[in-house]
């Protein structure tokens, strides 16, 4: 047995060297602001060659495109599939602009959009609601409760990342956007998982080795994202895939939480007070954050990488954008690797099965290269305090020196009854237009508004903006609250409902593609509530009011009016009081009967 | 005395042109109050409608307005809508003067008194304020009452057939004109000629609605529809709204066909008992409906109290003064929107609050219908024993 053991391992080195998958793995380190740190990891993965319309009964080799979403896409004629999980709040001011550009970044929660092709619009939907269940058992969210009240059919933004598909190939159908939202959906380890059962190396080798769930939701921020697009050639199509995990992470809370695993009050010994400020032993303002620090990859991970990825048609690579005048990056595994400059980054590559790990040695975190700062800052919040009706209000700064185009995407859902005739800009909270305003027009180009329609459709608003050079525009809308039936609250109802992010993407001003996207939070709106253990005495009380009046009319309408002396005459003679008057009589004479006896 | 009742409305349209001239938010209180909007009936969704309209977006696409197609149509062509709700309000009141005058009953105000409740009547001008369509629909009412009573039968009946397609529940007169018709003229063709002028106008109606909504008949569900399946469950004055929030899905449709046979129930009875006094049951009638129907404002509220000036006649028998009853009335809808406030804003209270609020409004309503029913019975009764109305007789019935 052992003789056989050997030549089939050489064998199996030998595939490893030579044959090779089309794979791609890296992951950047990029420091932040205030001690945060993004990390940054990519794959990439591309499907072995296949035709759009093979018949069902032929079988497919996928490669190291995963077995588990291929199927699924082709049963649903998916051709492009953008899914996102986000938890955590994005703050542009400190950390900059999304990394790569919000193309890759989500909202609160769960986002799903897909490119599908059918015939018509129905079976699409059908392919849609197929897809969005397997997704939901593969990924372990509750993309099963996305129907049509909350799918949107975007017109302008989330528009088809691989054009090729319209080019190279003519195709047999048309092709219908849809989007969906679970803003309430925490995102979580159990997402994770299945996350990296899509990869080659499934959590096992590469840098996909470092991430675990407790560390990766430990973050501030962080979104994952999965991007599945067909490129064609002729009749060959392939899938890519590109699947993101960015994270940003205190470094210094991340290190405080590896040293306590249990928060507990600083001693009042190792406090490190502002000298400037008045302090003794019951003030302390704390000083600013810690400017040196030293962190490896273990100590934000709790894990090494475990060597490359193999099979990966380029080797894995790790990089990190320092400043190196503060930052040092060291390289620590079984053999000497040096990072070497590539550009901006710092990099080094992984080609074998040693455990790497990453030392950073920090003099200065303050020192860092500065921050892009996004084309847009925008936030979107709630007034109004009623639970009957409310308002929603979207502030958008522009702070670059050119007029900017954008576009709002707003998926409302039905419950929310907006006025689009309320709608208002404010600019520079100074002149206020309203919609039916000419000068309105000026900045607000566009509005596509599809109303919503109870229980089943969202009511979808997508506003095409342009914001003056260094200016802040405010838009407010009004809208009313319905009742839901008994049923249909969720427990915890009066926890409020959760509105999903509005979509902001600035748009070039040439070519209007997207060259910035961005969401502002979830939005968390308390609906009116019934009492819920009211079900009986409603009905009780309603019924006996309405039999109350019923009574009485009725009776008023049909009994005879007398007086009341003949009333009482009649009721003698009725036949009711004669037969009372018989009864008593004999119930007389049985008594005198039985006495006597 | 006609002149001066005259110069007293003209008073009372200055009086609802001045108010939102001196307090313009006036209108949007109201029409968020709950006391007088209701998502079928509300200004706001009028003016969301009217705005869709003018933008070429189709307005019948989403669940927010409500309204007839020809309705919204004029709306979109109206300007100063002020002066057209306070003409619309005060015609109204003019309209009370000439019903006044018309009717048959021996004791009654005279116009001057008539238009004084009716000028400086605080539900008929908050009603005003709050432009909601109900406005319309009591005028529509109304003027159907006086054509009536002036025997002018065609009128009334395109009348009606207008008050049909701008409100669902407006069909129900149908049966009281009828019953005025066949009194009058004492034919049965002339009913059944009656019948069919009547669905011609509101086929009429309905079928250039059709052609003006691109061949949709989305409109006959979103206004029609919406009322009769109780689609928009939002609190209001009536007893539907919390029945139908709390009630368990699988008895909903039979509740629903019990709550829309239970606000005809009366017409036909109504009808045939006060034959001769058919203004008399139409007025009970719209009392009935202000607990019977699916969403009632203190608007609808505001055609029967301020038709309760015309029925002098009976108010001797009355167990309640009318002043009472008033006052009853304006106690519960102060405390209504108390309530409302408690549950909605403050959070301190709950919807029973406000529902329960709503249960004594529906009693009181119910007492006074059928306070002004006994005491119709008994006046009828003293007729027909050619009794003084002041002869102590105890009356009670079998």
């Amino acid at each position: 047995m052992k003789e056989f053991l050997l030549p089939v391992l050489l064998l199996c080195a030998l595939c490893r060297a030579s044959v090779q998958y089309p794979f791609e793995e890296s992951l950047e380190f990029k420091p932040l602001e205030r001690n945060n740190l993004l990390a940054s990891f990519n794959f990439r993965i591309n499907s072995t060659e296949f035709e759009l319309y093979e018949p069902d009964d032929k079988t497919f080799h996928y490669s190291t495109f995963s077995k588990l979403l291929g199927p699924i896409l082709r049963e649903t004629n998916t051709r492009e599939l953008h899914l996102r999980f986000s938890q955590g709040w994005y703050d542009p001011e400190v950390y900059g602009e999304l990394p790569l550009k919000g193309k890759h970044s989500g909202g609160t929660g769960v986002e799903l959009w897909a490119l599908l092709e059918g015939q018509n619009e129905e079976s699409v939907f059908k392919d849609w609601i197929k897809l969005v269940n397997s997704l939901s058992g593969l990924f372990c969210a509750s993309l099963n409760f996305i129907d049509s009240s909350s799918t949107t059919y975007p017109a302008t933004v989330f528009q088809p990342a691989a054009p090729v598909l319209d080019q190279g190939l003519s195709l047999k159908n048309d092709l219908f956007l849809l989007r969906s939202a679970l803003p309430r959906e925490p995102v979580c380890t159990e997402n994770l998982t299945p996350f990296l059962k899509l990869l080659p190396t499934k959590g096992k080798a590469g840098i996909s080795s470092l991430l675990t769930g407790h560390k990766v939701f430990n973050s501030q921020w962080s979104s994952m994202s999965i991007d599945v697009t067909t490129h064609c050639s002729g009749t060959k199509c392939h899938y890519e895939m590109e699947q993101f995990i960015n994270l940003i992470l205190d470094v210094p809370m991340t290190l405080e939480r590896n040293r306590m695993p249990i928060p507990k009050p600083t001693p009042g010994s190792e406090l490190k007070c502002d000298p400037t400020k008045p302090f003794d032993a019951f003030h302390c303002f704390p000083l600013d954050d810690i400017s040196q620090l030293e962190f490896s990859l273990t100590d934000l991970f709790g894990k090494k990488i475990q060597g490359g990825a193999l099979l990966a048609s380029r080797p894995t690579k790790v990089c990190a954008d320092l400043n190196l005048d503060s930052w040092s990056m060291e390289v620590q595994t079984d053999i000497q690797t040096t990072p070497t400059l590539e550009g901006e980054k710092t990099c080094f590559v992984i080609e074998d099965t040693n455990e790497y790990n990453v030392l950073f040695k920090v003099k200065d975190t303050k020192r860092i290269k500065p921050l892009k700062s996004p084309p847009i800052f925008a936030s979107r919040s709630l007034s109004g305090y009623s639970q009957d009706s409310g308002g929603f209000r979207i502030d958008v700064k522009n702070p670059t020196d050119q007029d900017s185009d954008i576009v709002i995407f707003e998926s409302i859902p039905w419950f929310v009854r907006i006025y689009l005739h309320t709608l208002t800009l404010t600019i520079n909270s100074t002149i206020t237009h309203i919609v039916s305003d000419p000068q309105f027009d000026q900045y607000v180009k566009g509005i596509i508004y599809n109303p919503a329609i109870d229980r089943q459709k969202p009511s979808h608003l997508e506003l095409l903006v342009s914001i003056p050079a260094h200016t802040k525009i405010k838009l407010s809308l009004e809208f009313d609250k319905a009742m839901l039936l008994y049923a249909e609250y969720p427990p915890d109802a009066n926890h409020g409902f959760e509105i999903e992010p509005a979509v902001i993407s600035v748009l070039d001003r040439d070519s209007h593609k997207v060259v910035y996207e961005m969401r502002t939070t979830t939005a968390l709106l308390t609906l009116p509530t019934p009492d819920f253990s009211m079900p009986y005495n409603v009905i009780i009380l309603t019924s006996t009011v309405m039999s109350l009046a019923f009574g009485s009319i009725f009776n008023l309408l049909t009994k005879q009016t007398v007086t009341e002396e003949e009333a009482e005459s009649r009721a003698k003679e009725s036949r009711v009081t004669r037969l009372r008057f018989t009864i008593k009589q004999r119930v007389q004479r049985i008594k005198s009967l039985l006495r006597r006896s | 005395m006609v002149e001066s009742a005259y110069s007293i409305l003209t008073t009372g349209f200055f009086i609802r042109l001045a108010v939102p001239a001196l307090y313009p938010q006036i209108t949007s209180i109201l029409d968020n109050s709950v006391l007088f909007s209701t998502p079928i009936s509300s200004f706001r969704s009028l003016q969301e409608g009217v705005f869709l309209l003018t933008n070429n977006i189709d307005p019948y696409a989403g669940e927010v307005v409500h309204f007839p197609p020809l309705l919204l149509v004029l709306f979109s062509r109206l300007r100063h809508l002020n002066v057209v709700f306070a003409a619309l309000d005060s015609f109204i009141g003019f309209l009370l003067v000439q019903i006044n005058k018309n009717t048959k009953y021996s004791t009654k105000f005279s116009s001057g008194v008539v238009a004084t409740f009716y000028a400086f009547n605080p539900l008929a001008i908050l009603s005003t304020l709050s432009k909601s369509t109900t406005v319309v629909n009591n005028l529509s009412l109304i003027l159907l009452f006086h054509f009536t009573l002036q025997n002018k039968f065609k009128a009334s009946i395109v009348t009606l057939a207008v008050s049909t397609y701008l409100t669902y529940y407006n069909w129900y007169f149908i049966v009281p004109l009828m019953f005025s018709v066949y009194q009058s003229t004492h034919s049965q063709q002339a009913v059944v000629r009656s019948v069919i002028l009547y669905v011609a106008s509101v086929s009429a109606l309905l079928y250039s609605s059709y052609i003006l909504t691109n061949n949709s008949l989305r409109f006959l569900y979103l206004n029609y529809a919406s009322i009769v399946l109780f689609k928009k469950i939002v609190p209001n004055i009536g007893l539907w709204w919390y029945f139908f929030t709390e009630i368990f899905d699988f008895f909903s449709s039979f509740y629903l066909s019990v709550f829309n046979i239970y606000s005809f129930i009366f017409v036909v009875p109504l009808a045939t008992r006060f034959r001769n006094d058919l203004l008399f049951a139409s007025w009970i009638l719209a009392g009935f409906l202000n607990f019977a129907k699916a969403y009632p404002t203190v608007t609808d509220l505001n055609l029967f109290y301020s038709m309760l000036i015309l029925f002098k006649v009976y108010y001797k028998k009355l167990r309640f003064s009318p002043f009472l009853s008033y006052l009853g009335v304006i106690l519960i809808l102060t405390l209504l929107p108390v309530f409302y406030y408690v549950w909605m804003s403050l959070n301190s209270g709950n919807a029973n609050f406000f529902y329960a609020i709503g249960l004594v409004l529906s009693i009181l309503q119910t007492i006074i219908v059928s306070d002004f029913l006994w005491s119709k019975i008994q006046t009828e009764y003293f007729e027909s024993k050619n009794l003084n109305i002041d002869t102590i007789v105890k009356l009670t019935q079998i």
